[in-house]
């Protein structure tokens, strides 16, 4: 099978409503799709990766949430949903003890290619660099993202703990790389997620009886 | 175009306050201007003079076949590739769950070649069951208005020409029933062409594509006539053609458009409000604005005039909409006068004896005499979303409370315990993937509800919000409440973005959708806004204005 050429919305949104799907809250699952389009634009297929990390854990949302404190983020449980920790360590680009101001360690993440991106934000918004060791990847991101190839290696590492330290920002060029394009094994688990009723129930309003429409039972 | 010195005197005290501007009846009686986004275009390839002309026409005698439309312009050329297709009329849809329709097109990057369009031909007309790639910037369809495409050819071949009444009646040829932009199936990304002048303005891509579709509606019924009636048959009158524009027929899909779409409503909104602010700021009315405010006003008469619409609510709307215009005309009698700031008085008089039907086509018609003023103010109608993703985790809870306690306040005061507060929800359907409405006391499927229930969602984070210390960060909170993170963020864009909301409650019984997609369709340019349901309409678009041909001859 060739690989199939998706824009970087298409990768966006489908990412998007898989993530919503699989359970996670819509303002995740729109990191989860900001993540994808992110590396999607940077010539990284994460598309298998976000699925494999849906299918493995669509139960457990709440037990993948990162415990911030300084010098180590631990995990509530087995894992670090990448999702989860990136949208906390963004949300800490400017904090005293947030990823820019000091080195920090993390328990295992799970997929943390889809971590980059935040770390992307984060330097964005800290005006740093950041260096990451990744199990046995170095690779340095800044404001334009990381190379390519430290990218590519690093998306097929499936778990490892984080070792950031903040560097000082230096202006480097990185080539745009081609465009987005995804390999077409994991579609249809991620379009199969798109439908699924996300497993927490959305908020205390929601009285609906818990059956989908009738005119959405196409599947 | 005129781009207003950075130092423009600060007209804040004439702007109005979205409480006013951001209510769904004032949306829902939005009228386009010259700031939509159709005259934004058509004054660029005016005034940089772009040339348009048609390389390709291969079209049979049966309507079938393709051709190609050549758009040059001072930095870049678009090509409009249409194919024309034989659809016998049972299976002629605008449903967006039709497969096939009379005619289907894309926007080329650039000329395609033969390799382009063989693509091109093997995936256009399938539409959302072909893939299109970075080289199109827009993939759409459209279905004839089957009486009048019929009747115009029929009349052009025996060689006269239509009545202006008959073409008035429907008003356009062909009627878009999707024209899809910014990365849809496998198109462009809208970052891929966002830093491009030409198209920096929000639909530009899919407002030329439609330009460029009416220009082939007119150039089908001449080539059908011509091949029917021979020698004997006549082409379609330039000034007669011009009363047509090209129909658009749009579901509940638009609807949620701009509340996803948070900062690009804002500037929209923000856009024209300073705009008309800037205008009732102006200390005289000199005696050329006050003619060409005479000329917008008769032509938005006429246009009123003109404008039908069966749907019981639009009826009363053209109704105060037609008795307003008299009045503003009985009113401009005594208007300017010789007191300060005629415009301003001018406004306040509407404010107190219109109707908001009535206000909002007169804040168009007072826009119109002052392009130099305003027209520059259309750079600013686009947005770069992404740099308004992040998330600010140092933001405390007590800045988040008092933002909420500022910007959605409206939000905060709805009674969720009614269940008519909540009597809805948005959903997507499976087969389609399209914005749908349900009723939550009666229908299933509330449990995939879609998050545009923003004043809900407003309420909600407040209440988590109190149970924790003033100085917590978001950060901290968005931790421990993942299910309000879309909230905060849309909290902290609203800071920033004063019309970014809209401040009422889309889950309620009495909400309109078709209020939401009257406001985005009048930024586009539409006129004629004709609902058909309270979830369904048709519009038109370039009614009135000039050919591909009327510019490059000008």
């Amino acid at each position: 099978m060739t690989d199939i050429a998706l824009s970087r919305a298409e990768v966006e949104a489908l990412c998007l409503k898989a993530a919503r799907g699989a359970g996670m809250e819509w303002g995740l699952a729109e990191e989860a799709g900001f993540a994808a389009g992110w590396l999607a634009a940077r010539g990284i297929d994460a598309a298998a990766e976000l699925l494999d990390h849906l299918t493995q854990n669509a139960d457990g949302w709440p037990t993948l949430s990162p415990i911030p404190a300084p010098v180590h983020w631990a995990a509530s449980g087995a894992q670090l949903c990448p999702i989860a920790l990136g949208a906390a360590l963004s949300d800490r680009a400017s904090a005293a003890d947030g990823p820019c101001a000091a080195p920090l360690t993390t328990a295992t993440v799970h997929q943390p290619i889809l971590v980059i991106p935040f770390l992307a934000a984060c330097v964005k918004a800290g005006d740093t660099a950041l260096a990451l060791r990744c199990g046995e990847i170095s690779l340095l991101i800044d404001a334009l993202g990381a190379p390519f190839e430290d990218l590519a290696r690093l998306s097929h590492l499936r778990s490892a703990a984080l070792s950031l330290h903040p560097m000082p920002a230096t202006p480097r060029a990185i080539a745009p790389t081609a465009l987005p394009r995804i390999a077409p094994k994991p579609l249809p688990g991620l379009r199969r997620w798109r439908g699924t009723p996300p497993c927490p129930p959305p908020t205390p309003h929601a009285k609906g009886p818990a059956r989908r429409p009738a005119t959405t039972t196409e599947r | 175009m005129t781009h207003p010195a950075p130092d423009y005197p600060d007209v804040s005290a004439f702007r109005r306050p979205a409480d006013v501007v951001m209510r769904l009846a004032r949306m829902g009686s939005a009228h386009p201007s010259r700031l939509s986004f159709l005259r934004v275009l058509l004054r660029r390839i005016k005034s940089e003079g772009w040339q348009i002309d048609r390389p390709l026409w291969q079209v049979d005698a049966n309507g079938v076949g393709r051709a190609v439309y050549r758009a040059k312009g001072p930095a870049r050329t678009y090509s409009l590739v249409a194919f024309a297709h034989d659809l016998p009329d049972d299976q002629r849809s605008d449903r967006v769950i039709a497969t096939a329709w009379d005619a289907t097109f894309a926007l080329f990057d650039g000329e395609p070649d033969a390799a382009d369009l063989a693509r091109l031909a093997a995936n256009v007309p399938l539409q959302e069951a072909g893939r299109v790639s970075p080289r199109e910037l827009t993939l759409a369809r459209a279905n004839r208005s089957v009486r009048l495409f019929r009747h115009v050819v029929n009349t052009l071949a025996k060689g006269t020409q239509p009545t202006p009444q008959s073409l008035d009646e429907v008003g356009y040829l062909m009627r878009t029933t999707a024209v899809y932009g910014a990365g849809k199936f496998g198109a462009a990304d809208r970052a891929v062409i966002a830093d491009r002048d030409e198209l920096s303005t929000p639909f530009q891509a899919e407002m030329l594509t439609v330009w460029l579709i009416r220009a082939f509606t007119v150039d089908l019924v001449d080539h059908l006539a011509a091949t029917k009636g021979g020698a004997k048959a006549v082409p379609l009158d330039r000034t007669l053609r011009r009363r047509l524009g090209v129909g658009n027929s749009t579901g509940l899909g638009m609807a949620p458009f701009l509340v996803r779409h948070p900062v690009l409503l804002n500037n929209w909104m923000a856009v024209r409000e300073e705009a008309l602010a800037r205008v009732r700021a102006l200390p005289e009315a000199t005696g050329e604005a006050v003619q060409a405010l005479h000329t917008a006003l008769t032509a938005a008469t006429d246009n009123a005039h003109r404008w039908r619409s069966d749907h019981p609510i639009q009826k009363g709307k053209l109704t105060d909409l037609r008795a307003d215009l008299a009045r503003v005309a009985g009113h401009l009698t005594q208007w300017p006068g010789t007191a300060s700031l005629p415009w301003n008085r001018l406004w306040l008089w509407a404010e107190s004896a219109l109707t908001v039907e009535g206000q909002e086509a007169l804040a168009s018609v007072m826009l119109e005499p002052h392009g130099d003023l305003v027209d520059g103010l259309t750079c600013c109608l686009g947005a770069d979303e992404a740099a308004q993703f992040r998330l600010n985790g140092a933001a405390t809870v007590d800045a988040t409370r008092a933002a909420l306690a500022q910007h959605y306040d409206w939000a905060l005061r709805v009674d969720f315990t009614l269940p008519d507060a909540q009597a809805r929800f948005w959903y997507v359907s499976e087969e389609k993937l399209e914005p749908r409405l349900g009723a939550r006391q009666t229908e299933p499927g509330a449990d995939r509800e879609q998050p545009l229930g923003i004043a809900r969602m407003a309420a909600d984070l407040d209440a988590a919000l109190v149970a924790y210390t003033g100085e917590t960060s978001v950060a901290e909170f968005a931790l421990r409440h993942p299910e309000h993170r879309l909230m905060l963020r849309r909290v902290q864009i609203a800071r920033r973005h004063p019309y970014a909301e809209v401040r009422d409650n889309l889950i309620a019984e009495t909400m309109l959708p078709i209020d939401l997609m009257r406001c985005k369709l009048a930024f586009f340019g539409a006129s004629h806004f004709d609902p058909r349901s309270d979830k369904w309409v048709r519009i038109s678009l370039f009614q009135g204005e000039p050919f591909p041909d009327d510019l490059s001859n000008a």
